[in-house]
Formats: structure tokens, sequence, C-alpha cells
């Protein structure tokens, strides 16, 4: 079967103990200053990720709302969704577009912060980055789950454009989060026969559906 | 039966004989199963169906439809089972054998990828852990800094140049393409000294193989139980889902085949600022 054991580490994404070598390894393998602004992003929100994975006070609902604040804080949250829809976003309507990325927002939130719960005291350490264009920089880090195993390398890309610097991408083991999502989405826009309208549809049960069981428990 | 290694090059030949019919099967199928848009009435929707791959689509999806459901009611919950009732030191130490008795392929294929660090690696590994781990349940050699190499004979064909062909899901395997299925055939019926050591004398050893493989398949399953069931929890189409991360994982694996680190499968994203006015502000508009 197809070996996912690797996606496991998506927890980490936004878990993961940050090691001491941190401040010494961002410095180190670094070249310029916007790679080094870009690591700190990423570094702080790996360690915002940690502060809320270990509170374990807090009720479903602020557990979401925190989740969001994160999520809209760090990553370019509509520019992905505009990625994600890829040619649908410009066949889509003002209002359709305006509700789609609503969705997205929720969708993420909603399917993600229950893996909040799976945190498994993952460390996550800096390694270094590379400049893959003019305004995107990967900052290149490798998880390790504590049981021990081979780390896995996760990519965070950021994106720096007038002076912000904001998370577009989180590419574990060579696997693009927004790649699959726009995979995702285009082959159900297809089984809806085109129609954005039933795509939106099938997004709104959906992120219903993530919505109950979360605020559920 | 005696079979002695063929070269390289015969090898090659052969592969692109089989992909060669694998290509003809394919247009045949293609002509029957699926719809390729206009290229030049749509060039989106055609670069679309380039990216997906997946011109035998609609038999896919049939095959993958099978497949969950052998795996709803039996792989997954001897997985469930499985990762429940076993100790975690003993999954490890399963993981381990398992692993350990994988290493004559690791080996011929690194070699004919020309990798031979690697290949000695292999070697030093299969020794200390079978002698000093007893018999491969512990990972000795990775204590001494010997790392598990991974390596099969799908990636040894992308090395030598044979390109993946289309995306298909196997029954029982799941996903696929031409390139990776001859190397899992290759793999576990000519390089496997189990699969001849087997063979030999099937009466007596038969019931070896299929516990071998039956472990192999519920000890890997147990390992992505969460996230498979993510995946049908939050994908609007799982069958899109689990095509695209094979094609991306799969990409990335035989690009570290070639000793090159492969550009992840996501978009450049320069794109994502040309679309409309900058996105991007320290507090982005709700």
């Amino acid at each position: 079967m197809l070996q996912l054991s690797r996606r496991r580490t998506t927890l980490a994404l936004i878990s993961g103990v940050l090691s001491l070598s941190l401040a010494a390894s961002v410095q180190h393998g670094v070249a310029d200053d916007s790679e080094q602004r870009a690591a700190a992003r990423v570094a702080e929100l790996v360690e915002n990720g940690l502060v809320l994975l270990r509170d374990t006070s807090l009720s479903s609902h602020d557990r979401v709302v925190r989740f969001r604040t994160l999520f809209e804080q760090y990553f370019a949250v509509e520019a992905i969704g505009r990625w994600v829809l890829g040619r649908y976003w410009r066949q889509a309507n003002a209002g359709q577009q305006q509700e789609y990325q609503k969705l997205f927002e929720q969708l993420i939130t909603y399917g993600y912060v229950k893996r909040f719960g799976e945190y498994g005291g993952q460390s996550v350490i800096i390694l270094g980055t590379t400049r893959l264009s003019d305004n995107t920089i990967a900052v290149n880090t490798s998880v390790t789950a504590p049981t021990g195993g081979q780390p896995v390398a996760v990519d965070w890309r950021v994106g720096a454009r007038d002076g912000t610097y904001l998370i577009t991408d989180v590419v574990v083991a060579n696997v693009s989060l927004a790649q699959t999502w726009r995979s995702d989405f285009a082959a159900s826009i297809q089984q809806q026969g085109g129609s954005i309208d039933a795509f939106l549809g099938v997004l709104r049960d959906r992120v219903a559906a993530l919505r109950a069981e979360v605020e559920g428990r | 039966m005696i079979i002695s290694l063929p070269s390289p090059r015969m090898w090659a030949s052969a592969v692109t004989r089989i992909s060669g019919i694998a290509a003809v099967l394919v247009i045949l199928f293609t002509a029957a199963c699926a719809t390729v848009p206009d290229r030049d009435a749509d060039p989106e929707g055609y670069a679309e169906f380039r990216e997906r791959n997946d011109p035998l689509e609609p038999l896919n999806r049939g095959v993958f439809a099978f497949n969950e459901v052998i795996d709803l009611f039996i792989l997954q919950p001897a997985a469930g089972f499985y990762s429940l009732l076993v100790p975690p030191p003993i999954q490890t130490g399963v993981d381990n054998a398992l692993r350990n008795l994988n290493s004559p392929v690791i080996f011929i294929n690194s070699l004919l990828q020309g990798e031979l660090e690697r290949a000695g690696t292999t070697v030093a590994r299969f020794v200390i852990n079978t002698v000093g781990g007893v018999g491969g349940l512990y990972d000795l050699a990775a204590d001494m800094g010997l790392e598990h190499q991974s390596k099969d004979f799908g990636q040894t064909l992308a090395v030598w140049g044979v390109p993946e062909g289309p995306y298909l899901v196997l029954p029982l395997i799941g996903p696929s393409n031409p390139r990776d299925a001859v190397g899992r055939a290759v793999d576990t019926l000519v390089f496997d000294p189990i699969t001849w050591w087997v063979r030999a004398n099937p009466d007596d050893r038969q019931q070896w193989g299929f516990l071998r493989l039956g472990l192999t398949a519920v000890s890997q399953r147990a390992k992505s139980l969460e996230e498979i069931d993510d995946i049908r929890r939050t994908s609007l189409d799982p069958y899109a889902t689990i095509r695209s991360l094979f094609q991306q994982y799969r990409r990335g694996q035989v690009g570290q085949g070639r000793g090159g680190t492969a550009p992840g499968g996501g978009p450049d994203f320069d794109d994502i600022y040309l679309d409309t006015p900058p996105p991007a502000t320290d507090a982005p508009a709700r």
C-alpha cells in the first residue's frame, strides 16, 4: 500500500519542540536578511503552535479560534485558496469566490484542528533556507518523532514581499499540501460536471460535517 | 529453473519492450475510457488532463472502489487490532525484521543504480542486524549511524531513464504506474531470495511466504491508520487526493534515487501574487 506514514509529520507542522540548536542553525545555514526573517517566521509559528498544542485546558471552541488565528497570522490564506482553486477561480463570480474563500479556510481549520489531539512530542529542527525565486524562500526543517525513526524533511515555502512574510505551502517528504488540495478540488469540480455551484455545495456539506465532529466533542 | 542475472542493458531493453506493450494497451484503453479535453478549444483543461496523468481514470476508479471495500472490511480492521493489541516495541521489532528480510532487494537495486556506498551500507546493516540485532528484530546498525536505505526496482528503472507512465491503481496493491508495477514484480519474483527459497519447496515453506506478506500488509497499513482516516474525512475526492499524494511522494523518492533533491510538486508561488492584488498583509483581511 501507499506509504503515507510520512504524512504523520503534518501534525508536526504545528507541533514540535524547538531544539536548543535552533538559534545557532538558523544563523548558520541562512544567507541573507530576508531568508533569516523567513526562518524566524517559521520558528515563531512552530513555537506558537506548540504552546497551543500543549494547552489541554482549552475547550474545542477556543482551540478552533486559536488555530484559525495562527493560520491567518502566518499563512497567505487567501492566496493559497486562490491557487488551490486554480483556473476555476477565474471562472467563479465574485459571490462564489467569496463563499469559496470562507469555506476553504473553514475546511482547513476544522479538518486539521482534530490532529492537535494526536501530538506525540515531535521535535522540529531548522536546517537552513533555500531561495526558490525572488519572492519565495523555502525554510528547510527536519522533524523527528520522539520514538526515533528517520527524520522527515518538511519544507515551509515562505512568500516574502514588501516586508511581509507569509507561508504559502508546506511540503512534507516532497508532498505539497497546496498541490494535494488543488488536485482534490479540481477532481471534485469535474465530478460535479464543472459546476462551481455544485462544488460549493459539496464543500459546504463537508465543512458542516467536520465542524459538527469538532464541536460535538 | 536456473536464471542468470541479465545485464542492466538487457533489462532496459526488456523493460522498454514491456513499456511499449503497455503503451499500446494504454492507447486502447484511453480510447475506450477517458475523455481528453481538446487541446485548442480548452488548453487549460488539456493541461490539467496532462498534469493528472490518469488517462485510465474510469477504470482506476473502479479498482480503487474495490480496494476501498477490501480495506474497510479486512485490512483496516486487521491493522487496527494490530496497532491496538501489539505493544509498540514489538511493532518496531516486526518492522525491523521485515526490513531486514528485504535487504537483498535493496542491495541489488543499489548496485544497479550504481550506488556502491549504499550497497555497502546495506550489506553491513544486514550482517550487523541479523547477528547483533537478534535476526533483525533490533536495528542495531541505525544506532551505529548506518541508516536504512530504501531502494526498489521501480526506482532503478527511473534512474535508467524509463518514464513512469500513466497512473494505475492495481487490485489489492493500490496506487502505482507501469514502471512501479514492473519494478514490484521484478523485486518480488526475481530479486527476492525468499521467493526462490519458497519456490524450491513450496509445500513446506509457502506458509512463511504468506505470513511475511500478511505481516507486511498489516504493519504497513497500521502506520497510516490516522492519515488514511484523515484523507477520507477531509478530502472531497479521496481518489484524487491519494493519486496526487502517490505521484508527488514517489517522484520525490525517485529524485532521491538520482542523488538530487527533486523539486516539490507544488506551485511556483510567485504566481500566487500575480493573480490579483497582493493578498498578503500582516493581518489578512477576513
